[in-house]
């Protein structure tokens, strides 16, 4: 396929390799640090996109409402893995938390504290979660959203009342752990 | 009429405009101007066009239309009771209004009370079907969004859609009614009742529309609820199978992690190789993407393309021998491409044999000055041995 380098702006092709580089996803509904506008950039050159990254080994995957790139090379399913199985932790207490949480989600870091202060259930949830370390509620629940925001899934909207939204990379934790077959 | 339309919208819009709208519900008054300003018309623009918030052009006010009212109240727990049986009630005492009236009008005696009661009973009917349909809404909406327990959340679900269906079943009945007695009331010619009923037929038609809405939405609300649920409850089983170390013996998860693309993750910089820092070659790339378009578009090269020390191109495999093309190079006086021509590389491999040598053995080569030799309409820049004075 020839690409038409001319109608690819270097500046966001540039942006685009930023973000593999930290293994970001482009998300359509995160507005910091242009995601929104790189999002539909790609939209618009979505193939040209696709075959500029692949001639350097990083394949473009599209997801509802967000991008990311995969490379065999660049990580291993180990970690990935990994990565997996402790989010079926921090799902399951999101869920419990409230059923509705998933893509598109607001919430206050407040509100799930005091959820958090007032169910046995949840705290429960909470004491049982390995790898997250925390002396009290408010400091387990910031744990993880500092864990959802650096791995891409979540993004705060209101920095003065503590606010955030779920973005739609959440949907690769969600769509993975349902694809998940227990053998009966 | 805000009913009209989808859930979803309007949940939005309100949303959007919660401040204005909250205001206006805790005094009932003109917001203040510096909430209004600091919204975008837009919003307040749409919450007047569906009903969600009132212009008054003459007082110059703006406020909340009744359908939002309502909507508080039922939020608030105020208004959660459905009176669907009320509609039937109604229809029901229609008939018998009916009924005496014929009866009176034989009679010839005065039919002053059954005009007054059938308009009365056709005029609540729309308010009556209005508020079912309000309170079905808030309480699949509440149910859905605010429920936590599964179990509760799909019986209350099932309820509303039952009543929903109860409902559209009132609103058909009313419809019924107002055909088979088409005849009779428009002989009836009371201005008043003419006129509501006219009112009832309209209102019913836009109901329509709304029921079928609400009927979609509870029904997705049902399906999306079971999906979550189900996921709640494999996320549960996916737990218990961790926490007993069967997770990887038990479950399809290392096989599921191998056959996804992996994503890209913390990627290290340094860990890379130097020529796979692509961020440095942005520029570079597209040069040669854009010489392989000129090459394959026109695979006559009009003008000399200077080669560029710092290009990566892939290089094709070939079978020459490069350490001892190396050592050969390093023990002569000849710069490489002169050295690599007189060694009969074939032409149209130069370029790549000079990459390789150049990237092979580049901490012994050394480039004096930059000067350019000519081959095939390509300049290569004259490279020595470090052994050369």
């Amino acid at each position: 396929m020839l690409i038409d380098t001319k109608e690819l702006l270097p500046q966001y092709i540039k942006k685009v390799y930023e973000n593999i580089l930290k293994g970001n996803f482009i998300n359509e509904n995160s507005f910091k640090n242009g995601n929104s506008e790189l999002y539909e950039a790609i939209m618009l050159q979505e193939s040209e996109v696709r075959a500029y990254f692949e001639t350097i080994g990083y394949i473009l995957i599209k997801r509802e409402g967000y991008f990311y790139f995969a490379h065999d090379g660049a990580s291993d399913s180990v970690s990935a893995l990994e990565k997996m199985v402790d989010y079926i932790d921090i799902a399951s207490f999101l869920k419990t938390v409230d059923s509705n949480f998933g893509v598109g989600y607001r919430f206050r870091l407040n509100s799930i504290e005091n959820q958090l202060n007032n169910s046995i259930e949840l705290q429960d949830l909470a004491y049982k979660m390995k790898g997250i370390n925390a002396n009290d509620n408010r400091e387990f629940v910031q744990k993880i959203v500092e864990k959802l925001k650096k791995d891409g899934f979540l993004e705060e909207v209101n920095s003065t009342n503590s606010e955030y939204i779920i973005l739609n990379s959440y949907d690769y934790i969600e769509s993975f752990l349902n694809e998940v077959e227990v053998y009966e | 009429m805000a009913i009209t339309k989808n859930i979803i919208e309007i949940i939005n819009i309100k949303n959007s405009c919660k401040n204005v709208i909250q205001e206006l519900y805790n005094y009932d008054s003109r917001p203040n101007d510096i909430v209004r300003s600091s919204y975008p018309n837009s919003k307040i623009d749409d919450a007047i066009r569906l009903d969600i918030l009132e212009y008054d052009e003459f007082d110059d006010e703006l406020c909340l239309s009744y359908d939002t009212k309502e909507y508080y109240k039922t939020r608030m727990g105020q208004n959660d009771e459905t009176y669907i049986g009320l509609i039937g009630e109604r229809v029901e005492n229609l008939h018998i209004q009916l009924k005496n009236y014929n009866i009176r009008v034989k009679n010839i005696e005065s039919t002053q009370k059954e005009l007054q009661n059938i308009y009365k009973l056709l005029n609540q009917i729309p308010s009556i079907l209005k508020h079912n349909l309000q309170v079905i809404t808030s309480n699949s909406i509440f149910a859905f969004k605010s429920e936590p327990n599964f179990d509760i959340k799909i019986v209350n679900l099932n309820i509303c859609q039952n009543e929903i269906l109860e409902l559209i079943d009132a609103s058909n009945l009313v419809d019924k009614f107002l055909k088979e007695q088409q005849t009779f009331l428009k002989s009836m010619k009371n201005k008043k009742i003419n006129s509501v009923v006219l009112k009832l037929k309209y209102n019913s038609a836009r109901l329509e529309g709304s029921f079928k809405k609400l009927y979609d939405d509870i029904k997705n609300y049902i399906n999306q609820s079971i999906k979550d649920g189900e996921f709640i409850k494999k996320l549960q089983h996916l737990k218990e199978l961790k926490v007993k170390n069967k997770l990887f013996s038990d479950t399809n998860i290392e096989e599921l992690s191998e056959l996804k693309p992996v994503i890209v993750t913390n990627i290290k910089e340094k860990r890379i190789h130097p020529d796979d820092r692509i961020h440095d070659y942005i520029d570079t790339i597209k040069k040669i993407i854009d010489s392989r378009e000129i090459e394959l578009t026109n695979k006559k090269v009009d003008s000399p393309i200077i080669y560029d020390v710092d290009e990566k191109v892939e290089i094709q495999k070939s079978l020459y021998n490069y350490p001892k093309l190396n050592q050969n190079f390093l023990a002569q006086d000849e710069d490489l491409i002169t050295f690599l021509i007189k060694n009969n590389i074939e032409n149209k491999r130069l370029l790549g044999v000079f990459i390789r040598m150049l990237k092979n053995f580049s901490s012994r080569y050394k480039i004096e000055n930059k000067e350019f030799i000519t081959i095939d309409d390509r300049q290569y820049i004259k490279i020595f041995s470090n052994k050369v004075k």
